[in-house]
């Protein structure tokens, strides 16, 4: 995964956001942030955004059990098409309502949404950083968007 | 408008404020331990020695220090209540259920939040004693990570931690001395 050069504030923000993708809860990805700091700093400086993505990831498996990572349910066969979809044309959605409906994802599902839609990761970057087979990361991420824009058609927020 | 531009706008808005990002940047800059290749390798082989022949060997001193560090950090509650009883209900997903300790009443309990204490998920307990200072306890099933853990008396960077084993768990309970 190619790594890009970008400042020390901008690697712990980002942090923050793929922690809060995983908890879905502020303090508690404050709290993952921190601790994963802690465990990067006893060996290196922390330079790059993934590097700090993966402690952070273990962290959260030790933290919360790696359970909440398995993918339990079987996945559709899909291709590139789940990362295509992304970007076709939506109705526009109110702040709470996404908040609503991305509470409402499994944390891998909303795990591997983040990691597309947000750090623009490819399929096999999001493999490589998760440890998952390129197919179960464009499912997850197929099912993800699917289940996302069936909680925001119902406004299930309002 | 896209998905993806939905999800983006979203994650944009979720910053950490100036405090904690002052915080963190603070742990990131500090040094981390310099390299000296063999000699660290050999140091590090005649300490886990040393670790594990040395009968008085201070292994709980990461524990205080964790317990130290985590009061020291403002945190909201996730459950809110003044009756120890209702802890359990409150935080389903600990693997344990939360004691009164032995001696203590629910006078003075606030509520409480998860944490974790050595890697393992632990409850974050704040009470409001008398005097009107705030007290953290922790509470943790007790286990083999802490088979090495000694129960007594530190203080810590100004925060005075006393540990014990009660009712499977092991508690700490924390509280700022100046």
């Amino acid at each position: 995964m190619p790594e890009e050069e970008v400042s020390l504030d901008e690697i712990l923000q980002r942090g923050y956001r793929y922690a809060l993708a995983l908890t879905h809860d502020a303090t508690r990805a404050e709290d993952l942030l921190h601790d994963a700091l802690a465990a990067v700093m006893r060996r290196r400086p922390v330079q790059h955004v993934g590097y700090l993505l993966r402690a952070i990831r273990n962290r959260f498996i030790d933290l919360y059990r790696r359970e909440r990572l398995i993918v339990l349910q079987p996945l559709d066969a899909v291709g590139e098409e789940a990362l295509a979809a992304l970007d076709a044309p939506h109705p526009a959605v109110a702040a709470d309502e996404i908040e609503y409906a991305l509470e409402r994802l499994r944390p891998a599902e909303r795990e591997a949404l983040y990691l597309a839609a947000v750090e623009d990761y490819t399929a096999q970057e999001i493999a490589d950083l998760t440890g998952r087979p390129r197919g179960t990361v464009l499912s997850l991420i197929h099912r993800a968007r699917k289940k996302l824009r069936g909680f925001l058609a119902k406004g299930e927020a309002r | 408008m896209t998905l993806r531009d939905a999800l983006n706008r979203h994650y944009a808005g979720q910053r950490l404020d100036d405090a904690a990002l002052a915080r963190l940047r603070e742990s990131a800059n500090a040094k981390p331990p310099r390299r000296m290749g063999h000699l660290v390798a050999a140091a590090l082989v005649l300490g886990a020695i040393a670790w594990l022949l040395w009968p008085d060997a201070d292994r709980s001193a990461p524990v205080f220090e964790e317990i130290a560090l985590n009061h020291r950090k403002s945190f909201l509650l996730e459950c809110t209540t003044d009756r120890f009883e209702s802890l359990r209900a409150g935080m389903p997903k600990l693997d344990f259920a939360p004691a009164r300790p032995g001696g203590w009443t629910d006078a003075g309990l606030l509520g409480a939040r998860y944490c974790s204490l050595q890697g393992s998920v632990a409850a974050q307990i704040r009470v409001r004693r008398d005097d009107g200072a705030i007290l953290t306890l922790y509470q943790t099933r007790d286990g083999a990570r802490f088979r090495d853990l000694k129960e007594g008396d530190r203080v810590v960077d100004g925060v005075r931690v006393r540990i014990w084993r009660e009712a499977g768990l092991v508690m700490g309970l924390a509280e700022t001395t100046r």
